[in-house]
Order: C-alpha cells, then structure tokens, then sequence
C-alpha cells in the first residue's frame, strides 16, 4: 500500500483542531510571535523568551476543554482569545528576567517594569498585528506573485511606484491597481478577523 | 497626460476590491490609470482612507522576527504549502494571474480543506468565472482516489436539481482530475452562522427545505452526500436560493482509508452516529446531517461538541443532544420535534426519506408564513419564575461543587409543588445558596436563569466528562433524575396554566 507521507502529520492537526473548527495552528500563528515579542522586549534571552511562549501555549491548552457552546458563551476565537491574553498578561507580570545572567542594565530595566496596564495596552496591539501578519499570509495566495510583490514594495517597503514599475517591468498603471486590490482585501479580512477574534480596536468601533 | 472623473466610480472600485473583473477588464483599467493623474490621484486618497490602513502597513512592515522552533511546532498544521499547489499549474502569460488548468486561467486560490483545494478561475471561452476543485496532490498519488474522485463527481454531474450546485465538467489536468463549478459570490451557511448566531425560524425552514429538496434530487440517483454540513450549502445572495455542493466527494477519501476515523475529513461535527462507527452509510446518514444542520442554523451552534474530533464523535455516538427549544424558545416545538427525529441515533427511527424532511419543512414554513406556528412559550413570563429557577440554581450550583455530604443531607428541593402554587413564597431550603448562586454566577456570568437555561445547565452537566464528578456516581445521578422531573414538572404546570 502506498504511504501517504503528509498523513500523520495532518492527523495531529486535526486532532489538535478545536472548538468551532478553529485549528490550533492558527491560534499559534497568530499568538506565539506576540509572546515571543513582549517576551524578548522585557529583555529575556531567546531561549527564555521561548520558555515564556510554552509556558502561555500550555497554560493556554490546559483551558481548552472548558468551552462550552451555550448562549452566554462568547464565540469561541473571542474566547480563546481572552484565555490567551489572560494567561499572557500573568505570566509576563509574574516572570523577570533571570538577574544573574543579566548586565548591569537589568537591575534598571526591573525599575521600569511595564505594569498592568502598559503590558495590556502593549498586548493589544501585538495581537492585533499578529492578527494582520496571519490575515497578510492568507490574502497573499489570492494574488499573483508580481500583484503581491507590487503591494509589498510600494506599500510596505515605501519604495516609489514607478521604481516599483519599472522593476517589475509593468506599468504604473498596474501598480497602482495591484496596491488598491491588495490592501482593500486585507482591510476586509482584517476586519472581519480582528473582530472574531475580539480584537476590534475601540477607536474603530466608535 | 488627459484627465477624467469617470473611470474609476464607485462601483469600479468595489468591483476591483472583490477581485471581481474580468482579466480584459482589469487590463482596460491598468491602461487608463496608466495614463491619468485624476485616477492616480484617487487611488493615492484610498491608501490613507482611514487609521486600519495604517495600522496594517506598519504590522507588516515591523515583522518579521522569525520564531525558532518551539516544541509546539510539531502540532503545526502540515497542510501543502502555497508553493506546492502553484506548482500544479501551467505558466500564464498575464502578470495578474497565478498559472493554468487547461485552459483556465487561474486568478486564486480560494479554499483548501482535508481533501482538495479550490482555484477562482476564469474561462476564456465563455468569459466567465469559475471554482476549480482538484483533489490534493498527496491524495491523488492514490489511483483508487483518483478514479473515485472522477466518478462521484460525474455521478454528481448527472444530479441536476436547483438546490445542487451544478457541475460544469469533469477533466484531468497532468494526470490529477478536477471538477469546474460555477463561482459563487454568495457565501455558505457556515459563515452566515459564524457571523450572525441563530437564524430567523423562518430563514432555518427555508434553507433546511431547499438543502433537503437537494439531497431528495441526489437520493433519487442514488448518490449519498456523506458530508452534509453549513459549510457546503451556499446561500445566494440576493436570490433566495440555496445549493448544496461537494456531492460525493467525502467518498474519495474512503479509498484512503481515512473517513472511517473521521480525522482526514475535516471536522466531525456534522457526522452520523453510523458514521463515526465506520458503518455502511446510505440515504438517511444525510438526513442526520440534515438535522445536526438545522440544529445549529436553530441556536447557532452544532450539537455536539467537544476539546477534539475525537471526543466530538464520541458524543455523536452516544449522547442526545439537548432539544434546540430548551436552548432557544424561539423555536416553535414542531421544528424542535423534526429535528429530534432526524437526528435520531438508529437510521430507522429517523424521518426516511429527504423528500418527507423537505415536505415537512415546507408546511412549517407555510404555516408560519400564515402566521401559525408559534414559539414554545413566552419566554418574558418564564422570566418571573425566579423562585423555581432559584431553587434549582443552588442546588445545580451545589452539584457543581460536588459536595456530596450535601447532596446526601439535603432532601431534594421540590420547586414544582411549592412554586405551583403560589410563585412568590420561596418555601425550599436553599442549598447554602448564597455561597452556590455567588460561586454560580461568577462562573458562567449570569445574574438571572430561567428554567430553559436551568435545562442547558442540566444536559450540560449530565454531559460532563470530568472525572472528579464522575456520572457513574449513584448520588449524582439521582440528583440529577430528581432535578430533571422537576423541571419538567413546573414546565408542564407551566404550560397548563399559561393556556
Ligand atoms: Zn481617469
């Protein structure tokens, strides 16, 4: 019989799908970099830093058998996320750097250790760009390779259009519509998923 | 350098946002822009259209610190890559498409699930749009699931019916089949769930008649669908029409040996109980579907549930699930019976055929267009029983704490006969219900329950797997017995008295 070589793998995936058909694998993409992020910024080595992100991601699955659908239950990507943020915010509250391996910057840096609200503030916003970061990585298959290529320098990279266009070998014109495609689709699935992860900025809403 | 107003109105622009122009189209817009500064100077104002823009740009441009490998990597969904799939398409000469299937020119990829991946492509010769679905390449090795793949789906190709997304043709493309269905820009019932909850009574009657009008056509030929679920119904949008799709081809992965744990085929949720077991499947598998369906479009979420596939097939096996009425009284108790009898465990106490679910389903529906058809009960009056609900509070409270020296030493309330009678003197010795109804309500963030959410909490503790409050427990379950009729209890005085 033949082997089928992506099989197991794709098996633990779907073993590892939760609720609502959520798959795991989203929610790390999109949650462990911000993790690994607030972690490095507190000043902890990278090892530590990915000591941090276990210690979210297994406090975090842990929690994943208490959902349950019912009215007064939130969606579950809403849910998750606040079990996520929850656990973020404590584990970064509670744990420091290691001093002993530290410089003399440390004992400084201890001074100005962000507080509740910074780190949910700082939380925040990371998660909603890790949000934008996963939405970016979907909406890029929607495009061609030079679509996507025309956004990202013109757009991201700051790079002029017709230096874009020439570089490509495409005209102006055509750069000028592979930007506006590209970002009102992610705009529209920014949207959609900032919200369904209950991260919808308060100053959008209003 | 000429100048215009004209070209790029409004509709153009949405028309652009939704990928929505034919590549002849999308070329005539280039060109134009290409040459007019109004049009350039327009397309610059929507970049700072508003702060997301912003925001956008600089979450992409302040990446990407790549992670290293963390233990967790291994639960990474393996899935092909983008890479991989381009790689199955021919080259193409326009800049604005991806590659080829034939003669298709492919503008995306639009979806990719357990078994294949769709392509938004357009044909040429008909200029039109089209969804190209391929079996997944690793699939596909397989020359059994090859030959499976094309053979459902020309069986499904003989199926025309208006609740079946027609299938245009059947082809191979370097030796891997595919199928070309008309592109829906309508969106399926998995996300219009997702999106608003529960449906009206009236959109689940409609929609569960059209599905099921659907199935009927395919069940007439023969054909089983094997993965009835919201995400293959399509609502059309605008037209009040509904189509079922992706018939048959849940089959192909039989070949791989794989639907019989249901893990390959995506999520279980809307599974048969014969189904889960691997049993031989025929018509009334659908009609389970066609409940579990209903069942969410009805409180907008599945039946059953649960932290893994496994544990979700598990309960489809072998728990009921709470009626859709106990979790939104909305829903007038002939629907709620339906639902129940399609979503009976043995296939022969089901409904047993799609057409008597459709024909049903439409009289509902006629007689709720008529103005019959009413909720259960009115849910505001049900609100004004807070001593029965109270006393039920503590005690599920109690249990939820598992005290069982409590349990023991506390007779079981009797809210039916007391609150019967005169609904505002609290005669039941409340389980030490201050602590309980605080610890209750801290735990599920209610401040008022009434009996129908009472009922949810029951089922959902019956349902409960954890092992500290074991259902084998003798005590537990008769607390739980005794509970339950008398809910129902005060339910049924209820409903004799509001007559
Ligand atoms: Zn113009």
């Amino acid at each position: 019989m033949y082997e089928f070589p992506d099989t197991r793998n794709s098996l633990i995936a779907r073993v590892q799908e939760l609720g609502d058909g959520v798959s795991w694998s989203e929610f790390l993409a999109i949650y462990q970099p911000v993790v690994f992020r607030m972690a490095r910024r507190r000043g902890f080595q990278e090892a530590d830093a990915l000591d941090v992100v276990q210690q979210v991601f297994f406090s975090v699955s842990r929690s994943i058998g208490n959902w349950q659908a019912g009215d007064d239950m939130p969606p579950f990507r809403a849910w998750l996320s606040t079990i996520a943020r929850n656990a973020i915010t404590q584990v970064l509250m509670r744990r420091k750097p290691d001093v002993a391996t530290g410089s003399s910057d440390v004992s400084e840096m201890l001074l100005e250790w962000p507080d509740r609200a910074t780190t949910t503030a700082e939380l925040e916003r990371e998660a909603r760009a890790g949000v934008f970061r996963w939405v970016a990585n979907q909406v890029r298959e929607e495009f061609s390779p030079d679509t996507w290529a025309a956004f990202w320098r013109t757009a991201v990279d700051g790079i002029p259009i017709v230096e874009v266009a020439q570089a490509l070998g495409r005209s102006t014109g055509s750069i000028y519509v592979a930007r506006y495609r590209v970002l009102a689709r992610l705009k529209e699935r920014a949207e959609e998923m900032s919200q369904q992860w209950d991260l919808s900025s308060p100053e959008l809403e209003s | 350098m000429k100048t215009c107003c004209l070209a790029l109105s409004n509709e153009t622009l949405q028309r652009l946002a939704a990928n929505d122009l034919a590549p002849d189209e999308l070329r005539d817009i280039e060109h134009h822009v290409d040459h007019c500064l109004d049009c350039r100077a327009l397309l610059d104002r929507q970049m700072d259209a508003d702060s997301l823009d912003n925001e956008i740009i600089v979450s992409l441009a302040t990446t990407i610190e790549s992670i290293p490998s963390v233990a967790t990597d291994e639960l990474l969904d393996l899935g092909p890559s983008t890479a991989s799939l381009l790689r199955l398409l021919g080259p193409t000469d326009d800049p604005n498409m991806l590659g080829r299937i034939g003669s298709y020119e492919v503008a995306a990829i639009v979806g990719r699930g357990g078994m294949g991946v769709v392509f938004k492509a357009f044909d040429r010769s008909l200029h039109r749009f089209v969804a190209i679905k391929m079996l997944l390449p690793h699939l596909a090795e397989s020359a059994a699931a090859r030959k499976r793949f094309a053979r459902e789906a020309k069986a499904a190709a003989a199926v025309v019916d208006d609740h079946v997304m027609p299938i245009h043709g059947v082809a191979e493309w370097n030796g891997m089949p595919y199928i070309v269905s008309p592109y829906c820009r309508g969106v399926t019932l998995e996300k219009r769930i997702r999106d608003q909850g529960a449906l009206s009574v009236e959109e689940v009657l409609r929609i569960g008649m059209q599905t099921a009008l659907g199935l009927a056509a395919a069940h007439a030929q023969g054909l089983v669908h094997r993965d009835v679920k919201p995400a293959n119904i399509l609502l059309d949008e605008g037209v009040e029409r509904v189509q079922l799709t992706d018939f048959g081809l849940a089959r192909t992965t039989d070949d791989i040996g794989m639907t019989r744990t249901g893990l390959l085929a995506g999520t279980p949720q809307f599974m048969s109980p014969e189904q889960t077991r691997g049993e031989a499947l025929d018509a009334r598998s659908d009609l389970f579907a066609l409940g579990t369906v209903l069942y969410t479009m009805s409180v907008g979420q599945p039946p059953f549930r649960g932290p893994n596939p496994l544990a979700v097939m598990q309960k489809i096996a072998n728990d009921r699930a709470p009626t859709v009425q106990a979790l939104n009284p909305n829903i007038p108790p002939a629907l709620s019976r339906l639902i129940e009898r399609l979503m009976e465990k043995r296939p022969n106490q089901r409904i047993q055929s799609a057409s008597e679910a459709a024909e049903q389903l439409r009289e509902l529906l006629a007689s709720r267009q008529r103005g019959g058809l009413p909720a259960g009960r009115p849910r505001s009056v049900l609100r004004t029983w807070h001593v029965a609900t109270m006393s039920a509070v503590c005690f599920i409270a109690a249990m939820g704490f598992y005290v069982p020296w409590k349990l023991a030493a506390t007779p079981t309330p009797q809210p039916n006969a007391a609150v019967a009678n005169s609904p505002t003197t609290n005669e039941v010795e409340p389980v030490s219900a201050t602590s309980a109804t605080t610890s209750w309500n801290a735990g599920w963030g209610v401040e008022r329950l009434d009996l129908d959410e009472v009922w949810g909490r029951v089922q959902a503790l019956e349902r409960r797997s954890d092992p500290d409050m074991s259902t084998n427990d003798d005590t537990f379950r008769r607390a739980i017995d005794q509970l339950r009729r008398a809910i129902e209890q005060v339910d049924r005085r209820f409903d004799q008295w509001s007559q």
